[in-house]
């Protein structure tokens, strides 16, 4: 899958999923504040990962994880 | 339209439990049950004379300072009749011919298998210590089935070490956490017990309590929706039409049948229920319930477990009839030295049944009938390598299978331990009792551990949520 390929796809999942506006998936934009996640949902957060992108994010991966780009970076390299 | 501070949702014995717990800290609670008789899996059923139990066959850890003895204290169940079985012998394994006894204590454990395998002794202190662990972090992300054959070379050995967690747990060689594993194992090796009496008894006595207390625990209330407000839950709507207003709610149910009772959310996202409606379910439990003619076996205060092959890991097999293991338990007689009542159990994957799911209780289509039938014949074709003769002691016998949990505990594919747990991914299997919606929690065996004493201290850890968000509020 090519990043803007995973960059559209984690934007139509993640906004589908969380129930969220599309345009505040931006790049540069934190993920836990336009996702309101918490402790709780962020296992959701990687669930979709999984789901989506066969890709699974260990808990000790999470604290990189910070933007959405990070997200696209994280995916990109673990696909 | 009834109010109360605390709704339940399902009496299995984990909504019980934190149903008496927040009815001895001062709430009123109503507990809401979809079936005739509260109880769930540990609910009995007559059958002419006998009672029978699918989910309560013997517990560990009651003794003096046990892991379950505290809990079992402060939910007044160690007033009932729990007799200690053989301390010398609790799990009798018959494997390809040879008989391994397993003692209780874990001292005496180790060194009873040391007499079986000289030539494993440091493979077999290292269990001990395993057994001992604390480390549950560690435990969690660390595969069962290779941390065993990483510590011991003879793979008889990891079969004696395995063979009685096979209907106390799935064992998966993929998936299994350590921690499962030592948690349905060491408690059972400290101390075992079975009930004199049936699990009924289990539940009248949590039921009664919750009763005295001033709770409420209503039979024939299927909760059909979850009716959301502004900032949580407000109603259970019952299927006769009946509300349940409170402050509070707590689901007992399966995750994923919580999840279909909230209607329309702007708290549940679709994520949410989609991780709790897809998470892998572990596979079931085929149960040969038999009554035995008078006196015609003497009372054994042991399990027998008995192998098929060499094999007892990944036993239930989709669509396959094979039996590759089985617990013969029996039930303590009510009086004399012979045994009436005895339950063979084995491992049974739901696609077994999968084709009659849908068929009603007691119209089961005959084929469903024939597969019973058959797996019922090797179930105790295999009882007879530990049991010469059973067969001829039986005057009645009676089955259930993973769909009988299906329908009367309404939990997905018979599973017989809710959701399977992954050490490669414990952040999605081991599942929070709070959900996103602030005033609905979850208990029962699907969210951390399973099995009496594991749904016990899940149900713990419901009550310690519920705490924090009573405060919170």
């Amino acid at each position: 899958m090519t990043r803007e390929e995973i960059i559209e796809k984690v934007s139509n999942t993640l906004s589908e999923e969380f129930e969220v506006e599309q345009e505040l998936i931006t790049p540069e934009a934190v993920i836990y504040d336009t996702l309101q996640l918490d402790s709780l949902s962020l296992v959701d957060l990687v669930a979709v990962v999984q789901y989506t992108f066969k890709v699974k994010i260990p808990v000790a991966d999470l604290p990189s994880v910070k933007t959405f780009n990070d997200l696209y970076d994280y995916i990109e390299s673990h696909q | 339209m009834a109010k109360s501070d605390i709704v339940i949702i399902g009496s299995g014995l984990g909504g019980l439990e934190v149903a008496l717990t927040m009815a001895k800290a001062g709430r009123h609670v109503i507990v809401l049950e979809r079936q005739h008789q509260p109880g769930g899996c540990m609910q009995s059923y007559r059958r002419g004379r006998l009672s029978l139990d699918t989910g309560l066959h013997y517990v560990g850890g009651l003794e003096d300072d046990g892991q379950l003895q505290d809990a079992f204290l402060s939910l007044g169940l160690m007033e009932l009749p729990w007799m200690r079985m053989d301390g010398s012998c609790f799990e009798e394994i018959h494997i390809g011919g040879r008989v391994f006894r397993w003692p209780q204590g874990i001292r005496e454990f180790i060194n009873a298998m040391k007499e079986y395998f000289p030539h494993e002794h440091k493979g077999l202190d290292m269990y001990g210590d395993l057994l001992a662990s604390t480390d549950e972090l560690w435990m969690q992300r660390t595969n069962a089935w290779d941390y065993l054959t990483s510590i011991i070379s003879d793979s008889l050995l990891i079969q004696v070490l395995s063979a009685p967690a096979m209907c106390k747990m799935e064992l998966t060689k993929e998936t299994l956490p350590l921690f499962t594993f030592v948690h349905g194992t060491t408690p059972f090796i400290q101390s075992s017990w079975r009930l004199a009496g049936d699990g009924n008894m289990l539940v009248n006595r949590l039921v009664e309590q919750i009763r005295d207390l001033g709770g409420e625990v209503l039979t024939d209330k299927e909760v059909v929706l979850l009716q959301e407000g502004n900032s949580g839950i407000t109603s259970a709507v019952c299927a006769d039409g009946s509300i349940y207003e409170a402050g509070l709610f707590v689901s007992d149910a399966h995750p994923s049948v919580t999840c279909s009772l909230v209607g329309e959310s702007a708290l549940m996202k679709r994520i949410f229920r989609r991780r709790m409606s897809t998470q892998p379910n572990t596979s079931g439990i085929f149960t040969l319930h038999l009554q035995l003619r008078s006196g015609s076996l003497t009372y054994f205060n042991h399990n027998k477990v008995v192998l098929a092959g060499d094999n007892c890991w990944n036993a239930a097999v989709a669509g396959d009839l094979a039996v590759n293991g089985i617990m013969i338990s029996a039930r303590v007689p009510s009086k004399g030295e012979h045994v009436v009542n005895v339950d063979i159990l084995t491992p049974m994957h739901w696609e077994v049944v999968a084709d009659y799911a849908g068929s009603k209780l007691f119209h089961r289509p005959k084929a469903y009938r024939e597969t019973k039938s058959e797996v019922a014949r090797r179930c105790l074709a295999l009882a007879e390598t530990a049991i010469p003769g059973i067969g001829d002691m039986v005057v009645k016998s009676w089955t259930s299978t993973p769909l009988t949990y299906c329908d009367y505990n309404h939990t997905p594919e018979g599973s017989a331990f809710g959701f399977r747990k992954d050490y490669a991914s414990p952040m999605m299997t081991i599942v929070s009792p709070r959900t996103q919606i602030p005033n609905l929690m979850m208990t029962g065996q699907s969210l951390m551990l399973h099995g009496l004493h594991g749904v016990t201290m899940t149900a713990a850890y419901t009550c310690q949520e519920i705490n924090k968000y009573i405060i919170s509020e």
